[in-house]
């Protein structure tokens, strides 16, 4: 019975892949811990323990307390909603438009194409983060829905040209060619055979791109510009430094935010990784490379042990 | 020849538009730029009366009677002769003379993060990919990556927080204030102290690149050329540096100028986190004081820079691939 | 190919390199000049400025956040460095802001208002030089007043033209000048010399454009006047060999580094060797102290800090409710002040609360004992009397919504704005959000862009500020800004009416009677406004924001302390630091 569900190609790939499990698992606890935050801590990410202005960690306060009195567990804890909302949806807006540019230029080709890469490859030259700079601020003291729109709409570009080349490639080949002949309709094609095809470089760009929206996000509230009276990560880490617990020793404030981003960045980009070796068979050869090795190994371990001698038969040891 | 030129042609074409981009930015920014400096001044503690208000009108000058069109052209025509306006918040300089400290750091910065990640990025990508599969490909690889991922914001307080609170590195500036230094290797030694932790955040910050160089290297192995190399008897080493290595570092160099932007705005962050006296610094001050001209004058800097490192990185592949020199166009 | 490889690659590196090289040769040449001409750290040679056998006494001060400094000591320029105000170019008059405003005689020998409120004879002190050893007399006192009249744009002050204060000065003999003024006002006399400049009329009446003039080497009549040396990263200056008050003076070289931002200046200070600054250290004990016990604070009264409602909101429930003083007075009694001092700045601060009206500490003279009474017994933080307070003016929740209503059942609901990125005044009004919850009133905290709020000030679109009171140099001039011009209501204009859009007739007509009121008549009138805000609660004081004085006693003591609190002892106030500068004594 086991052995059945062991063997359903989802688990078996799962097993089979250590970095698509533990990555899976770490953004499934990161989603669970912040969104279900009421469950781990009992305590408001707002209410002011008066008397306890940054009191370090202690059984009341897993992670000690802000220099206003504030529980910085529980701040993480809700503060991750914020931020990994954010960062999704900064995501979402990106892909959306990126697969438009990218895909419109490719597909159609000629004219189109080359006023297309122009705009692409001009937005690309101008620093990103300077002008997500000057935006912010011109657009003052943003809430987090703000920034992840301005994100969303300067960091298209880079997916854009990658799914222009992959439409371009695709739509070279075969299948499409034959699609073509069969009759189908020019929107069919793109959208029934091209962009399937594309799912794995979607989902990657996707993944990249909520991966550097939580940077820039956590980048633009450390430096001021997010809401001071809001809770995410980025304002914990602002508020840390305006309050200077970065030179005085108080690591409790930085480590919770610093935490959860590291964990939630290793969870996606191991999540990436997968998508890569999913979608380019070469790279899955990982994995066959590391089984080969092992039992070249293991191989070899019993060579030795035969050439000595060893009055181990039965047992059935290995 | 044809190709340069058609990359020149397309630089400025981004350069103008930056230039526009530029110009209409700070006209769509709310708030009173008088008012905004007085703030500014008023919680840095300085003291408000009259004659100050009286004062900052006169710096800002904002009596533009004159059509829009009128001042783009304008604006266009002293970009291009050098003359780049006054930086409000630190008359008399102008905006060129506010930015060129600044610049000399970040661009050494830069340069130096980029020399020794690149290098480093080259040799492990390379090596990774021939001995594929062992532990060291995947605790390599895996680990890279993860570290690439993580915010350049989080790597810089780390390693400020852990390296520098402890107090052995220093926690800002580029050479120790107040020092005066002996001669020039105490200087150079000096600079080196300060810039060691932010070069190391750029380094970590930029060991994706592994993956790339990776990538390539498991492609071109696969090719008949390196079957054919083995089989002639050639030595693995030569194989794996003058024959594969060498093509794989074609695909790396293109990335390479997309990843300038990436390094660029990395190093903003990295600056303001470590206190580093570079741009990054400078824009942040100008934001805060709604300093336009120094605001503007950054952004087109930086423009300029990212437009250098790629036209520096066409250069290369016009070395490294023969196929652009003797084909007159593109397909 | 391999060969292009490593050109490009040390292309690179040379460039990288250059850029760095730059710098280095730049700082390189610098540094040696300053190996050279001013004697630091442990040099033993003597220098060829000054001829004292010892070590020169340097004073290390931290003064604008800048990216560099710029040779330019021109006083009338706009982004004028504030080593130029005082310990260059100093004043006639110097008076004390902490110290109710005591004048302290200084270019001037003396100045006479007469009765008529509208003359003042200014005796100039005499023996005095400039740096280059011309004399100062009445010309150059005469002049430093009327140069503004032939060049408005350095007319800062409003001294001339058409809606000018000044109607003449006049020479009346080589140190004597008479000052007319058009008004009579009888605080002219704060006004019109409060950080006035002299200089020297021989060198400024051949200058064309005062504003843009690039003034290298200062003609000045203070401490300071020789530039040892000059870099973008630091200036050092030597004493002014004329100086008429060198024997007092024991500091003969003034260091002025250059930095950018708090961070910066705190590295700074905690590299132990600036003397004087004016910085707010987020926990100052670990951060700049350390331990070295030489290295102190003191974080004394500035201007106060208040909730301003807008008196003219669109929102009528609002309205209603910031016209009842008892609905503000219970407002008044759940702020936790202490809490706000105690956490979001670390407790520095001076538990005073400010009297309603705002009085800064130079003018808390003018506080009446009957309004204090009453103030006293609606500042202190008391949630279940301003509940009930609340509840007998018959503000409850007659909806069910959690919140209270107006007595006539109109919704309550504001935000108390705060610009962001200002954290102590967010954190403040997030504090004071959170109080008004506990006691039903539904006040959120918000910080926003200053420029939303600077906008809003025009368009009256807001209900609550969590803002400044302003400072002024006298009584007069502070009610007038702060509450009796009109005109100002719905302008984007610091510190004044703007804040509150509060207009009273009465009360306004009685501040327009103090420029010209007696001793009395003026006690009189301010009691009767102190009483009539406080009873009315027009604003809600919170806290006194800090001087943020910091200084280091191992080389230079007798500082303005706490304990000895003899004068103003801020960096950024240009006239007493001057009197300051003179009381350091060095440590031998």
């Amino acid at each position: 019975m086991i052995k059945r569900l062991l063997n359903i190609p989802v688990v078996r790939f799962l097993k089979e892949s250590p970095k698509t499990t533990i990555g899976l698992s770490l953004i499934i606890i990161m989603l669970i811990v912040t969104f279900g935050a009421g469950m781990f801590t009992s305590h408001d990410p707002l209410h002011r323990y008066k008397d306890e202005y940054h009191s370090p960690p202690s059984e009341e306060h897993i992670l000690g307390t802000t220099r206003l009195g504030r529980d910085v567990f529980a701040q993480t804890l809700y503060g991750g909603r914020t931020s990994i909302t954010v960062g999704v949806f900064a995501g979402v807006i990106a892909v959306s438009i990126s697969l438009v540019v990218g895909v419109t230029a490719g597909y159609f080709g000629g004219l189109v194409d080359n006023v297309i890469t122009t705009i692409i490859n001009v937005v690309m030259v101008i620093p990103q983060m300077v002008l997500l700079l000057i935006i912010a601020a011109m657009l003052g003291g943003s809430s987090p829905i703000l920034i992840a729109t301005i994100i969303g709409f300067t960091s298209w570009p880079f997916g854009a040209r990658v799914i222009r080349a992959q439409t371009m490639s695709i739509r070279s080949r075969e299948f499409i060619h034959s699609a073509e002949t069969l009759g189908e309709t020019k929107l069919r094609r793109l959208f029934v055979e091209i962009m399937p095809n594309m799912l794995s470089m979607i989902s990657s760009a996707f993944v990249g791109t909520v991966i550097y929206a939580i940077m820039a996000q956590t980048f633009l509230e450390f430096i001021g510009f997010g809401d001071p009276l809001s809770v995410t990560w980025g304002t914990m880490l602002n508020h840390a430094q305006t309050t200077g617990a970065l030179s005085s020793g108080i690591w409790w404030e930085v480590f919770g935010p610093s935490a959860s981003i590291i964990i939630l960045g290793a969870g996606l980009t191991l999540i990436n990784f997968s998508i890569d070796e999913l979608s380019n068979p070469k790279l899955r050869a990982q994995r066959f490379m590391s089984s080969y090795y092992k039992e070249k190994k293991k191989l070899m371990k019993l060579e030795a042990k035969n050439s000595l001698g060893s009055s181990h038969v039965e047992g059935g040891q290995k | 020849m044809k190709y340069i030129s058609k990359r020149l042609g397309f630089y400025l074409i981004a350069f103008i538009a930056a230039i526009t981009l530029n110009f209409f930015l700070p006209r769509l920014m709310p708030g009173d730029p008088v008012q905004m400096y007085l703030a500014e001044l008023y919680e840095s503690g300085g003291r408000i009366d009259e004659a100050t208000i009286r004062a900052v009108e006169e710096l800002f000058g904002f009596n533009t009677n004159e059509p829009l069109i009128v001042s783009y052209f304008k604006y266009v025509k002293n970009i291009f002769t050098g003359n780049w306006g006054y930086s409000f918040a630190n008359y008399p300089q102008t905006v060129l003379q506010a930015m060129s400290r600044g610049l000399k750091w970040t661009l050494f910065l830069m340069g130096s993060g980029l020399t020794i990640s690149f290098a480093i990025n080259t040799f492990l990508g390379i090596l990774v990919a021939w001995k594929r599969g062992t532990k060291f490909d995947t605790i390599v690889t895996v680990g890279g990556q993860v570290m690439a991922n993580i915010p350049a914001v989080i790597i810089a307080i780390f390693l400020s927080y852990s390296l520098a609170h402890t107090g052995i590195f220093p926690r800002g500036y580029a050479v120790t204030p107040l020092m005066v230094h002996a001669n020039a290797f105490e200087y150079v030694k000096d600079v080196a102290y300060h810039a060691f932790l932010p070069v190391m955040s750029i380094v970590l910050m930029s060991l994706g690149g592994i993956m790339g160089m990776r990538a390539n290297m498991i492609n071109q192995l696969g090719e008949d050329y390196i079957v054919m190399g083995t089989a002639k008897g050639i030595p693995d080493r030569k194989i794996m540096l003058a024959y594969s290595a060498r093509n794989a570092l074609l695909p790396v160099v293109t990335t390479f100028a997309m990843q300038i932007g990436f390094i660029l705005g990395g190093s903003l962050i990295i600056e303001l986190v470590f206190n580093y006296p570079g741009l990054g610094k400078v824009m942040l001050g100008a934001i805060n004081g709604r300093d336009y001209p120094l605001m503007q004058g950054i952004l087109l800097m930086s423009t300029i820079i990212m437009l250098s490192a790629n036209f520096v990185a066409d250069l290369a592949v016009l070395f490294l691939d023969p196929r652009i020199r003797t084909e007159g166009k593109r397909g | 190919m391999k060969k292009s490889i490593a050109l490009l690659l040390i292309l690179v590196l040379i460039i990288s390199t250059f850029a760095g090289c730059g710098t280095n040769d730049n700082n390189n040449a610098v540094n040696e000049n300053v190996n050279n001409s001013s004697n630091v750290n442990d040099s033993t040679e003597s220098s060829d400025n000054t001829d004292e056998p010892t070590e020169p006494r340097i004073l290390t001060v931290l003064l604008n956040s800048n990216d560099g400094w710029v040779r330019n000591f021109n006083p009338f320029a706009n982004g004028s460095y504030d080593f130029v105000n005082g310990f260059m170019h100093e004043h006639l008059v110097l008076f004390d802001t902490m110290n109710e405003n005591n004048e302290h005689m200084w270019l001037a020998e003396d100045v006479i208002s007469e009765p008529d409120n509208k003359t003042l004879i200014v005796k100039v002190r005499q023996g005095v030089k400039w740096s280059d050893g011309e004399e100062f007399n009445a010309e150059d006192v005469a002049f430093s007043y009327t140069y503004s009249k032939d060049h408005p744009t350095i007319d800062r002050t409003g001294d001339w033209g058409e809606n000018g204060k000044i109607e003449s000065v006049e020479v009346v003999d080589n140190f004597t000048v008479k000052i007319v003024m058009r008004d009579a006002n009888r605080f002219h006399r704060q006004d019109i010399f409060l950080q006035k400049m002299m200089v020297p009329e021989h060198i400024w009446s051949s200058v064309e454009d005062p504003a843009t003039y690039v003034y290298e080497n200062p003609v000045v009549t203070g401490a300071f006047s020789v530039v040892n040396n000059f870099t973008p990263e630091m200036v050092v200056l030597g004493r002014n060999p004329y100086y008429w008050k060198a024997d007092q003076l024991e500091v003969d070289e003034l260091r002025v580094p250059q930095f950018n931002g708090n961070d910066g200046a705190l590295s700074l200070l905690q590299s132990g060797q600036v003397d004087w600054a004016h910085i707010f250290i987020p926990n100052a004990e670990e951060t700049y102290v350390q331990g070295d016990s030489n290295r102190k604070f003191w974080y004394g009264m500035n201007d106060g800090v208040r909730v301003a409602f807008n008196y003219m909101t669109e929102n009528k429930g609002n309205l209603e409710a910031f016209n009842s003083p008892e609905f503000k007075k219970a407002f008044s009694m759940a702020v936790d002040r202490e809490g706000i001092i105690d956490s979001a700045v670390f407790g520095y601060l001076d538990r005073t609360v400010p009297p309603v009206t705002g009085l800064p500490s130079a003018l808390l003279g003018y506080t009446d004992d009957a309004a204090q009474a009453e103030h006293a017994k609606y500042t202190k933080y008391d949630l279940d009397a301003a509940k009930k307070m609340l509840t007998d003016a018959g503000f409850v929740d007659t909806d069910g919504d959690g919140w209270v209503e107006t007595p006539s059942g109109k919704t309550i609901e504001f935000d108390i704005l705060s610009p962001a990125g200002w954290s102590d005044w967010n954190d403040g009004a997030a504090i004071v959000a959170e109080g008004l919850r506990e006691i039903g009133i539904n006040g959120t905290a918000n910080a926003v862009d200053l420029g939303i709020i600077i906008e809003s000030w025009e368009s009256g679109a807001h209900d609550a500020l969590y803002t400044a009171n302003g400072q002024s140099s006298n009584i007069w001039k502070f009610y007038f800004d702060t509450i009796g011009d009109a005109s100002r209501v719905k302008t984007p204009t610091w510190w004044s009416v703007t804040q509150t859009n509060y207009v009273n007739e009465e009360i306004n007509e009685l501040i327009a009677k103090m420029p010209n009121a007696s001793d009395a008549e003026l006690i009189e009138i301010t009691s009767t406004i102190e009483q009539f805000f406080t009873e009315n609660m027009i604003n809600i004081p919170i806290l006194y924001n800090g001087n943020w004085f910091v200084y280091n006693d191992s080389r230079f003591t007798n500082w303005s302390t706490a304990e000895n609190p003899y004068c103003q002892p801020a960096l950024s106030v240009h006239d007493m630091k001057v009197y300051h500068l003179l009381n350091l004594k060095a440590v031998k």
